[in-house]
């Protein structure tokens, strides 16, 4: 039997992509997003940790899928669209192998691409059935992975709490509709942005989640001083388990300074042919005929200069080996130090967004794989697991109150709040209470004013995205997120009047629940008064 | 373009105190990129682009289309503001506090109607933000007023401490020097900045997760009366105690793993006989 390690690795990976779903067109800019994410990285995490398991590697982890991800990938429109994207790049990879024959460096590459593209598109068609989501329920079946949830269109929920039925809701959806899918609750939730503020613990425990997670000053704050730090979870006063981000960990891969993933050995995510090729023949690959990614990329970081060298894949696997084991070897000095400090079993918890994992750093799923295996074979200071898995075996923990926070840029609420997307909140917030109202005003409604009345719940949720606040404080691609603002606020306004002054126009709603379909069973009654006690 | 309601006034920042700055760091924002795959790495940290990597305008602006988004307006415009009385405060950080508000007309009549016909717009008008923190309300040494024009409808308010509770006013001063309150936010609180000075412990069990855990994987009753029910006597058997103890030494190592080497063993939690069983977790007093 093995000894008992040290202490405990938790990686949580949160996947998370906005909804965006425009059935009246096609070759929609914002579209790539899902089709990317899912040839970069959803497909290869999969392949990862199928490997990983087939090969009997012992390991745990822990994965958050975001409700309108979950929506988007079991969208049967949305599959297609990705079949069709995928069989462009399948044939832009075939000119690729044939324009580089004659120099072998690129030419080895546009066959690597070519064979992950007939590879994604195998397994996404044959493999999964088109539902990705069956691939993720395996994997926890098996327990491997543990899944949880988030909220329901990803709201950042500090800057929503003015409207108490509206985090009542994102979190009720999340879990409903994680359930939905899954056939199961959920234990934990990934608060989108890491945003806590206190008393979003209670709203969790009424929806039975067990544990959440925030970011290192969340609970390095706390009130009473958390004994353990962010090395042991803290129960809030309502039971909910708060597990804390480590510094250390997370900056060994994030940090665009000293993070892993700056590697001149690894690929360039800018250099695409996208950009570099003749017009005319990278064109039909293009959507909308405008200079973009195709996720065909030849170059490596190389350095701090514009003159790119040609990307080495065997290098910068080696170097992701290299990587994998230095973040094992920094988790076995750290959790050794932390362990003779604590007079038990710390936890060192490290989430990332997903999407860094291939996407952007495309050697990242790679690296995640090595680690697993070198974590399972190579050492025994610390084992890998799930927060449920800690808490299983450590029932009994510190009560103490995290402080507001989130992982945002400055660690509290500044990228979803200054003068690029303050503006919202007042739309926002009044939508969330005119909600309110019609929830209390018609409260066993049927028929044509119930499905208004479901899908009033929908624009608002949608609008309520973090991502539009997001994408506006980046400045790129704000005026999608304007629109998209303003269309499901407008919307919300509208469906309040024509509900309000009983003349629901059916084509009209019908327009909308084809439009913004987005979870078709919700029940607009969760915004009740009564529902939040 | 943007709708920005209030744009007028809210550029000033009322500095009172040392707080955090309120402007932006250019390394916060990501490159201004226009490729929709940019949006993917939405990374807290990642925002700062990869210092080796080429500005993506290098690859651009060359003469084909480079216009990244199709120009389409949206299909509804929404006000600025809407015709209603209402203040709300909502936190940034320790330091800063958004406000934003709105006055009816109806309501600026009756200040008219009231106080004569040019009240309203001779009016002083008032955000007044009062620090509630120890349960006084209007106490003036905890107040300060900030003077927002006749155009804002929203300030950000540096303010003093971390970890305080506030609460504001819109309040108007008449040209006879009455002084009216219109609008009074809710209470908002900001976040603390620092290591608590609180060290008491108070220590919980929450016993009982690997069952529901079991369960969940397929062991043992799976139906919803059985885990309300389950959950409902685990609340009841919340349990507060002064020091840590107990339910050591058990490795969990992957559900299977954690979850045999409970099996048949029995622990003693505060005067309580747990024994784990494969699909079952009996309770008895002793």
């Amino acid at each position: 039997m093995k000894k008992s390690p040290k202490g405990y690795v938790a990686i949580v990976l949160h996947a998370h992509l906005p909804y965006v779903k425009h059935p009246d067109t096609d070759g929609f800019l914002e579209g790539n997003w899902l089709n990317e994410a899912i040839t970069e990285t959803y497909i290869p995490l999969l392949d990862v940790f199928n490997g990983l398991v087939e090969d009997g590697v012992e390991f745990r982890i822990t994965v958050s899928l975001s409700p309108p991800l979950m929506e988007m990938l079991t969208d049967p429109l949305l599959q297609q669209r990705y079949v069709d994207y995928v069989n462009r790049l399948i044939d832009l990879c075939e000119k690729e192998v044939k324009r580089t024959v004659l120099n072998p460096e690129l030419h080895s590459l546009a066959l690597m691409y070519r064979e992950r593209a007939y590879h994604v598109r195998e397994v996404f068609e044959n493999k999964y059935n088109r539902n990705l989501l069956s691939g993720f329920k395996r994997l926890h079946d098996v327990g491997a992975v543990e899944l949880i949830t988030s909220a329901a269109t990803h709201g950042f929920l500090p800057l929503m709490d003015e409207v108490a039925q509206s985090v009542e809701a994102q979190i009720s959806v999340g879990v409903s509709h994680f359930r939905r899918h899954f056939g199961f609750s959920p234990f934990g939730f990934w608060l989108p942005e890491c945003g806590f503020y206190p008393g979003v613990d209670s709203a969790l425990a009424r929806h039975g989640i067990r544990y959440t997670f925030a970011d290192t000053h969340g609970v390095l704050f706390a009130s009473p001083r958390p004994k353990y730090g962010v090395y042991a979870p803290i129960y809030c006063q309502s039971g909910v388990a708060v597990f804390g981000r480590d510094p250390e960990s997370s900056k060994q891969v994030w940090s665009a300074d000293e993070g892993y993933p700056g590697d001149f050995d690894y690929r360039d995510f800018y250099r695409d042919i996208g950009f570099d090729l003749d017009y005319d023949y990278i064109c039909p690959y293009l959507r909308n005929g405008i200079r973009g990614h195709t996720g065909i990329k030849y170059h490596r970081i190389t350095g701090k200069t514009d003159e790119k060298a040609i990307y080495n894949r065997q290098a910068a696997l080696n170097k992701a080996a290299l990587h994998a084991g230095n973040f094992m070897f920094n988790r076995e000095r750290q959790l050794e130090f932390l362990a003779s400090l604590l007079d038990r079993q710390p936890i060192v918890v490290a989430p990332y967004d997903a999407e860094l994992f291939g996407h952007w750093w495309f050697e990242g799923p790679e690296w995640l794989d090595f680690l697993i295996r070198k974590s399972a074979y190579e050492q025994d200071i610390y084992r890998l697991v799930t927060p449920s898995d800690y808490l299983t075996s450590y029932s009994h923990n510190q009560v103490s109150t995290p402080t507001m926070s989130s992982w945002g840029f400055k660690g509290y609420c500044e990228v979803w709040l200054n003068e690029t997307n303050d503006w919202i909140y007042r739309h926002l917030h009044r939508a969330s209470r005119q909600m309110v109202e019609l929830a209390n005003r018609y409260p066993k409604a049927e028929g044509i004013l119930r499905r208004a009345l479901n899908q009033a719940a929908r624009e608002l949720l949608l609008a309520q995205s973090s991502d539009w606040a997001f994408i506006m404080k980046t400045g790129t691609m704000v005026d999608y997120a304007i629109r998209r603002t303003k269309n499901h606020v407008g919307r919300f306004a509208e469906l309040f009047d024509q509900i309000t002054q009983d003349r629901i126009d059916p084509d009209y709603l019908s327009h909308l629940e084809w439009k913004d379909n987005i979870f078709p069973e919700i029940d607009y009654s969760i915004y009740a008064s009564h529902m939040v006690s | 373009m943007q709708d920005s309601a209030g744009n007028a006034g809210r550029a000033r920042h009322n500095h009172i105190g040392a707080g955090i700055g309120a402007d932006d760091d250019p390394s916060s924002t990501r490159v201004g990129d226009s490729q929709s795959s940019m949006y993917l790495h939405k990374s807290p940290e990642l925002d700062r682009q990869s210092p080796s990597s080429p500005t993506p305008a290098e690859f651009r602006g060359r003469t084909e289309i480079t216009s990244p988004i199709p120009e389409d307006p949206p299909e509804y415009r929404i006000p600025q503001r809407y015709n209603e009385t209402i203040l709300t405060l909502m936190v940034r950080d320790p330091y800063w506090i958004y406000a934003y508000w709105s006055v009816s007309e109806q309501d600026k009549q009756r200040v008219c109607r009231d106080y004569g016909r040019d009240a309203w717009s001779k009016s002083i008008k008032l955000l007044r933000v009062y620090d509630v923190t120890d349960g006084v309300l209007g106490d003036i040494r905890s107040r300060m007023d900030i003077g927002i024009g006749d155009e804002a409808t929203s300030w950000y308010i540096n303010v003093p401490a971390a970890n305080r509770t506030y609460c504001a006013d819109i309040a108007i001063i008449t040209p006879t020097g009455r002084e009216l309150v219109l609008a009074r936010s809710g209470l908002v609180s900001t976040p603390r900045d620092r290591i608590s000075d609180v060290t008491d412990e108070e220590w919980m069990v929450l016993s009982g997760f690997d069952k529901l855990y079991w369960m969940s994987a397929g062991f043992g009753p799976s139906s919803p009366e059985f885990q309300q029910r389950f959950v409902s006597r685990l609340a009841r058997r919340r349990l507060l105690m002064g020091s840590e103890a107990l339910v050591r030494g058990f490795s969990p190592s992957g559900p299977w793993g954690a979850l045999s080497s409970l099996e048949g063993k029995s622990t003693h939690v505060h005067g309580v006989k747990w024994t784990m069983e494969r699909g079952r977790c009996d309770e008895e007093i002793t």
